[in-house]
């Protein structure tokens, strides 16, 4: 079945069809604005101006945000929001007017195709004309979905090679991270998990094999011990779950069926008839200890987990009731053209209980981009995520906070032309703590950061700021405080 | 949201692997004629290796048929220093037919192609021709090249 078959939703189906057969080069319209190509050389550390509130003086640190931020070269144009180069963002918070600043990360795939002036590469969704062979993950490492630090570095991450270093004062590139050799070039997720005492739990997930590399790394960024399980759906796997105890894989009935050359996401297809898969293993051993199986339903992102003293485990999922979005919508923003919300993500609350029974509840709510405060991970207690008032809302407008047990607590909506990214958490050293992130100002046509109480969310935002520049629609961050 | 995606990482995949595995038996000496000249004719060929890391040692394994090539014997091989980027393995004694060469770039000097958990090569691997797989070595139609009695050159990159 081709890519095109899936194209369901009427919006982008007449919006492709408007721009038949060719491409256009630049997205149309304020919203498009979010898709358009960053400069290649970055954006120069500028102040930025605040719009509305006040800055809480005890905000002290840096917001560091990743994305895809380069889609066109050569005359191409990348078919997908997740195929363009990362550029690390810094939004930096101490004495004096906070700043922002942007810079590409110098992959050895985004140096050559500049040297080239074209597209070299395979991409997650793009295949470039007459491409160039690949002979490792380095050679397509885009590096353009998330960021985190690690030992005095930021690792940009990708999902399916290693993590790149980046000065976090610069944001010059240091180069490829090996982990070690064990791990050269092996996938590694965009979404490990940071436990209360530094360690990072990661995974890689080879989607050809059905295999997971589960790794334990220290703060410094050195492996601490690393196992390959197998035997696991051949998924596309974009995050996990931990407890205190374990680390659980979610396996999407999206399955890697096609193995000859082609883009990523072109490899796979939806199962509907098949389950999602939760496989759940042991942190001491890192080897499987049981499996659950759920009804189909495809998700990028989990809740935090916790366990219980009997060893249930919890934790929330945010699914689409298909692989329709990525398939999609998330090609259609590539043309301006905002996604709708019947695709959209929605909240579930998730229970594996050790007696093998399994619980999905949904409440119904729209959820994507999960966030929970560092400092009570694998705990229960409040969590974040973006979403949308309305289903028929056609953008991410709301941040909600909800309580332990998963519902909603506080709802902030914004207005309706508002498309809000990740907001991460930054713990207050007085407890509690502030949640931040980008808003795109779809009317306009701006960048706006925005500033919340994460346990006041519903008086909106504390301080609203406006970029210097539209920057390319982002996707992960995360806080560092200053030393 | 996210994203991504991507395991592009193994589109190169085990492809490789098996096969390069031959490489890993240390070759015999560079010039070594290891067959018995054909009486209709005897051919000789070098192999000029360019390595994108001039550092260490590639190792190179020559095969002549699809069957050798495919777990057979080894008509011969070499370990050439590639410290100025540029080596030649020079064969003798060769009988005229199809070859193939599998090779990769000892880095670390330990003797073997090193691979990843996965069991992909991380170091860099190379067939003659330039030749690529698709989740395995190069097919020996992708890599064979034609010998013919007398002087023949081969070209062949590694990075």
């Amino acid at each position: 079945m081709n890519r095109r078959d899936f194209m369901v939703s009427t919006v982008a189906m007449a919006a492709m069809a408007a721009i038949s057969p060719a491409r256009a080069q630049e997205p149309f319209g304020a919203f498009g604005k979010a898709w358009r190509s960053a400069p290649d050389q970055g954006y120069p550390k500028r102040g930025m101006k605040l719009l509305s509130g006040i800055i809480p003086n005890d905000l002290s640190g840096t917001y560091f945000l990743n994305g895809p931020a380069n889609h066109d070269r050569g005359g191409e144009r990348n078919e997908h929001w997740f195929d363009g180069d990362g550029m690390i963002h810094a939004f930096r918070f101490g004495r004096g007017t906070p700043t922002h600043e942007g810079r590409f990360i110098e992959t050895s795939k985004r140096k050559a195709e500049i040297e080239a002036g074209r597209f070299l590469y395979p991409v997650f969704d793009t295949m470039p004309k007459n491409p160039a062979p690949v002979m490792s993950s380095n050679d397509v490492n885009a590096a353009n979905i998330s960021v985190v630090e690690r030992g005095g570095e930021l690792w940009a991450l990708w999902e399916g090679g290693s993590p790149t270093a980046i000065n976090p004062n610069d944001l010059s590139t240091k180069g490829v991270v090996p982990i070690s050799n064990d791990l050269v070039c092996t996938p590694f997720s965009a979404h490990p998990r940071i436990d209360r005492s530094g360690t990072m739990w990661g995974y890689g997930f080879d989607s050809f094999g059905g295999r997971a590399i589960l790794s334990e790394i220290a703060p410094d960024g050195s492996l601490r011990r690393f196992n390959l399980i197998r035997n696991l759906p051949r998924s596309m796997v974009h995050d996990f779950i931990s407890t205190e105890k374990h680390l659980i894989l979610g396996c999407a009935p999206f399955w890697l069926t096609q193995f000859e050359p082609m883009p990523w996401l072109d490899r796979f297809r939806w199962q509907p008839n098949e389950a999602r898969v939760y496989v759940v293993i042991d942190k001491e051993t890192l080897t499987e200890v049981r499996r659950y199986e759920t009804p189909a339903a495809f998700q990028f992102h989990h809740f935090d987990g916790f366990e219980e003293k009997d060893g249930t485990i919890r934790f929330a999922a945010c699914s689409y009731p298909d692989a329709s979005w990525v398939q999609t919508e998330a090609r259609a923003v590539m043309d301006g053209v905002p996604y709708t919300g019947t695709r959209e993500a929605h909240f579930e609350r998730i229970t594996l209980r050790p007696d093998g029974r399994v619980d999905v509840e949904a409440d119904g709510q729209s959820a994507e981009f999960p966030v929970g405060d560092p400092r009570f991970v694998n705990t229960p207690t409040m969590q974040w995520n973006v979403g949308r008032a309305r289903d028929e809302g056609r953008l991410n407008h709301s941040l909600i906070a909800r309580k332990p047990d998963g519902e909603i607590a506080v709802q902030w909506n914004g207005p309706d032309d508002t498309f809000l990214g990740e907001h991460v958490a930054i713990p207050r050293a007085n407890g509690g703590g502030y949640l931040i992130g980008v808003q795109f100002d779809t009317t306009l046509g701006r960048s706006l950061l925005s500033l919340f109480d994460g346990q006041n969310v519903g008086r909106g935002p504390l301080a609203l700021w406006q970029l210097p520049d539209s920057i390319p629609a982002a996707l992960h961050g995360t806080w560092v405080a200053s030393a | 949201m996210t994203v991504k995606i991507q395991n592009l990482a193994l589109i190169v995949s085990c492809a490789a692997l098996t096969a390069v595995a031959a490489c890993s038996t240390t070759g015999t000496s560079p010039s070594a004629p290891t067959e018995a000249a054909d009486m209709q004719g005897v051919a000789t060929l070098d192999v000029v290796v360019t390595a994108e890391i001039a550092e260490g040692e590639v190792r190179l394994s020559l095969f002549r048929g699809a069957e050798a090539y495919d777990g057979g014997p080894m008509t011969g091989g070499a370990i050439l220093d590639v410290s100025s980027g540029t080596a030649t393995a020079s064969f003798q004694g060769l009988q005229p037919g199809r070859y193939a060469i599998r090779a990769f770039h000892d880095l670390n000097g330990n003797g073997t192609m090193d691979t990843n958990a996965l069991g992909i090569p991380s170091e860099p691997y190379a067939f003659s021709n330039n030749a690529r797989g698709n989740f395995g070595p190069a097919k020996f139609e992708a890599a064979a090249f034609t010998v013919t009695s007398g002087a023949n050159t081969h070209r062949m990159n590694i990075r």
